[in-house]
């Protein structure tokens, strides 16, 4: 068990199984290292273990968009060691929107493998989907 | 920046195992064919680009984003998030 004293989030007990390895990164964010962590309802955080300042908020995108769907292609499937979908989680990030909304980056979600630990940041070619979608109320 | 000139079923070899094929060219458009190791990402590179940028807003968004408004935002609390959703469901099939 590591502890991180954070300004944010106060005092974060991480256990060295929850963190999840991005081998490629996540574009424009300069670490590799996160845990998740329950926000509020769905809403998590995404927090970068090697500076605490870079945190994310992430939620499940069927909660909101209960249509979204893509096909993992077998080079990602592969880069996560995913035996089954199972194993899989999926996330968008959330972004402000129009200064009183939110919104969702369905463009690129996050897969993770919850039981090896790995995740990617992937970005669909499908056009139905935008880096900015406005979660309705 | 290394500026090659290919002719149309002609192939650039970058390192052991990345090869970059001229497919075919249309006017301005050119189709390109890339054969490479499992694992490598590839990418339009504008792209790439408004991902960093959203990725970027959403570190911001996670800043400035008070935890109240979120609440309010998403509807989300524990007890209805699940069983159902308070937010008007989003087609994007169509």
């Amino acid at each position: 068990m590591i502890t991180i004293k954070s300004d944010r989030f106060g005092e974060l007990h991480i256990d060295e199984n929850e963190i999840i390895f991005f081998p490629f990164g996540i574009p424009g964010v300069p670490f590799n290292r996160f845990i998740i962590k329950d926000l509020i309802g769905p809403v998590k955080w995404l927090i970068a273990i090697d500076d605490t300042d870079v945190a994310m908020l992430i939620v499940s995108p069927f909660q909101y968009f209960p249509n979204y769907g893509f096909e993992l292609s077998d080079e990602i499937a592969s880069v996560l060691k995913a035996k089954s979908e199972d194993e899989l989680e999926i996330y968008v990030s959330l972004l402000k929107y129009n200064d009183e909304g939110v919104a969702a980056n369905l463009k690129s979600p996050f897969i993770i493998n919850k039981i090896k630990k790995i995740g990617v940041q992937i970005i669909l070619e499908d056009e139905r989907y935008s880096f900015k979608e406005p979660i309705k109320k | 920046m290394l500026i090659l000139t290919r002719k149309t079923g002609q192939s650039i070899r970058i390192g052991e195992d990345i090869i970059i094929k001229i497919v075919d060219v249309d006017g301005s458009q050119v189709k390109v064919g890339i054969e490479a190791p499992k694992g490598i990402i590839i990418l339009r590179e504008e792209l790439y680009e408004k991902l960093k940028e959203s990725n970027i807003e959403a570190l911001k968004t996670a800043k400035e984003l008070k935890i109240d408004d979120l609440i309010k935002k998403t509807k989300a609390s524990s007890s209805n998030s699940e069983a159902k959703n308070p937010i008007e469901s989003h087609n994007t099939g169509e």
